[in-house]
């Protein structure tokens, strides 16, 4: 074989040693995200009933509901089917680390107020405390995922607490429950999200 | 004709029928025969009703009017009347002379008079009524057998309280609801269903092929609002109605999946491959993904294995009873919410079995091989040396192409 041709052969499988590494690199995002979503989903078993036997009456009642109830300025995990499944890859992976990184705030905003009303439910505390934690490699991998797919770090968002008031407890430990109640919500949305982005591999550009 | 007062009646009568109209209160009442029709007039009395009242004199007569056209002229006309099971019912011949004989059919039938069927003057009373008394009564005069009146009698019951199920095999595009009563009516009676989701009222679409089923769009995913499901079922002895409430997730539940195939492999005598296909209600298996769950075990024993699948519909079984016929069922389960379907249908298959071995005599004669013969290299060094030489030259050009491509 001519040294030409043997040179042109190297080049080209480099090359295309190259191309490869980027779709598999994707794939591999999307399993560890789609895996330590269910990892998070898992401590989240519960959790509601949880939070709520430790809030007292009402909270602790068979009959306690908060149906109609919502907080403004909470990311919403309802939509619209459709608007859902014609989503983009990026759009996507946007919303789920915009969504985070607001639910960063409002989960150490529910440690901190249950840190001042129950401070000697310790498993509580431990765990709002391990909820709270686990959204930083979260966020790692959706900005990971996200530069796969060449956007840009997306930036901080703005905070949602600065308007808020101090309300009383009742208010407080009821807006607890709304807090975890969507973030559990979102889990499953965002699992739902991962499914469909690994149904169509490798990331769409 | 009176005059109307408060508490008094206003009559009219004719050859054909005799009407009253009472007023007292807020309440007007027309009796026609053994009908009355109630009205209650809101934010009205009628206490000021007098003779002079043309209007109320007029809209009393143009309900007797009404009732008439659609209950014919004739007293001889069959009516219907719903009665409730166990009461009591007094069917009246409407004969000008009490003293007339008389004689009342049921079907066309004779009755018998007994303590639970009297004739009392012209009348027959029925007393704990069922749903056998159900039927024509007619009333004949007992010398000329002339019809004087018939009447169609109905027994039955008011609705018990429905029994409401949801359920969604579509998610995450429509669910389901089906309702039913636990004890019969015996008489017609209808079924409304309201659906809501938080606030909002949602359409719903009666099922064309299942009866007592209506399908509801979902209106969204991953909501905090509830979906609140009301069926009132109503007849002419009454009605009741039914509320339930879930979230999107307590009620999704595919319909089983169908198993296509199941393969034994060669020299495998414990392996079966089965594959199965996601049930064809399911509208989105690439976005909202099922999860598996078979079950197996030989056809003696009581035992099943179970294994659940993920992200695949085919599996294969490693540990199946040598030689036996299995039973291999599967299930499939949203991968994030629900319940798990109804088994699918069984299907049946034995692992592959080893076949009996042939005479060792036999297998030496057949198996005297033929020796390999190798492929000859070409002559002619020269055109050799030119051949590769254009080959090499194409391939070098066919890869620059290519590399050019990846840049």
């Amino acid at each position: 074989m001519s040294p030409t041709l043997t040179n042109l052969c190297v080049v080209i499988l480099l090359r295309m040693g190259g191309q490869e590494s980027a779709p598999v690199e994707a794939d591999r995002l999307l399993e560890e995200l789609h895996d330590y979503v269910r990892t998070l989903q898992d401590k989240t078993q519960g959790l509601l009933d949880t939070y709520l036997l430790n809030q007292g009456v009402p909270f602790n009642g068979s009959d306690f509901s908060a149906e109609g109830l919502w907080l403004s300025g909470l990311p919403r995990a309802s939509i619209p089917y459709r608007a859902w499944r014609n989503m983009t890859d990026e759009q996507r992976l946007l919303e789920n680390h915009q969504a985070y990184s607001l639910f960063q705030e409002y989960l150490q905003l529910v440690l901190d107020d249950q840190r001042e009303l129950s401070p000697n439910r310790t498993a509580l505390l431990l765990l709002l405390n391990q909820l709270r934690d686990d959204l930083t490699p979260l966020l790692r991998r959706l900005t990971a995922a996200l530069s796969v797919l060449h956007q840009a770090r997306p930036s901080p968002v703005e905070d949602p607490l600065g308007s808020l008031d101090a309300p009383a407890p009742f208010q407080r430990r009821l807006r607890g429950y709304l807090i975890l109640r969507e973030y559990r919500l979102w889990l499953i949305r965002t699992r739902r999200s991962l499914a469909v982005m690994m149904s169509k591999a490798p990331l769409v550009q | 004709m009176t005059a109307w007062s408060h508490g008094k009646a206003l009559e009219f009568k004719s050859a054909l029928i005799c009407i009253q109209c009472r007023a007292a209160g807020d309440k007007v009442a027309i009796i026609w025969q053994h009908w009355q029709l109630s009205l209650l007039l809101r934010g009205a009395t009628v206490r000021a009703f007098s003779m002079a009242n043309i209007v109320a004199s007029a809209y009393c007569v143009a309900l007797a009017v009404l009732v008439m056209c659609t209950r014919g002229h004739s007293g001889q006309e069959g009516r219907k009347y719903y009665k409730r099971i166990g009461s009591n019912v007094t069917l009246q011949c409407e004969t000008s002379d009490s003293h007339t004989s008389v004689i009342w059919r049921f079907n066309g039938h004779a009755i018998g008079h007994n303590e639970d069927q009297l004739l009392q003057g012209t009348n027959l009373t029925l007393r704990n009524i069922d749903s056998i008394h159900s039927g024509t009564y007619s009333c004949h005069e007992k010398h000329s057998g002339r019809l004087k009146n018939q009447i169609t009698i109905q027994v039955g019951n008011p609705p018990v309280t429905p029994t409401v199920l949801c359920r969604s095999n579509a998610y995450p595009e429509t669910f389901y609801c089906t309702w039913q009563l636990s004890s019969p009516t015996y008489i017609p009676t209808e079924f409304d269903i309201s659906v809501r989701h938080g606030e909002k009222e949602i359409e719903t679409i009666k099922d064309p092929n299942h009866k007592n089923r209506c399908n509801i769009r979902f209106l969204e995913m991953f909501s905090t609002s509830k979906y609140m499901v009301t069926v009132t079922a109503r007849n002419a002895l009454g009605s009741n109605s039914s509320t339930i409430s879930f979230n999107e997730n307590a009620i999704v539940k595919p319909d089983p999946p169908e198993i296509i195939e199941v393969n034994t492999i060669p020299d495998s005598p414990r392996r079966l491959e089965v594959k199965w296909r996601n049930p064809l209600t399911w509208p989105e298996p690439d976005s909202i993904p099922l999860k598996y769950f078979l079950r197996y075990k030989p056809v003696i024993l009581d035992d099943w294995q179970h294994v659940e699948v993920t992200d695949v519909p085919f599996h294969t079984i490693t540990d199946a009873y040598i030689g036996k016929e299995h039973i291999i069922q599967v299930a499939a389960k949203d991968s994030e919410v629900g319940t798990w379907s109804e088994w699918s249908k069984a299907v049946h298959a034995t692992p592959w079995t080893p076949t009996v071995p042939v005479d060792v005599s036999e297998e030496k004669t057949s198996s005297v091989s033929e020796p390999l013969t190798g492929t000859t290299p070409s002559v002619g060094d020269n055109r050799q040396n030119n051949s590769s030489i254009r080959v090499e030259s194409s391939m070098t050009l066919f890869l620059g192409m290519i590399m050019i491509l990846f840049i």
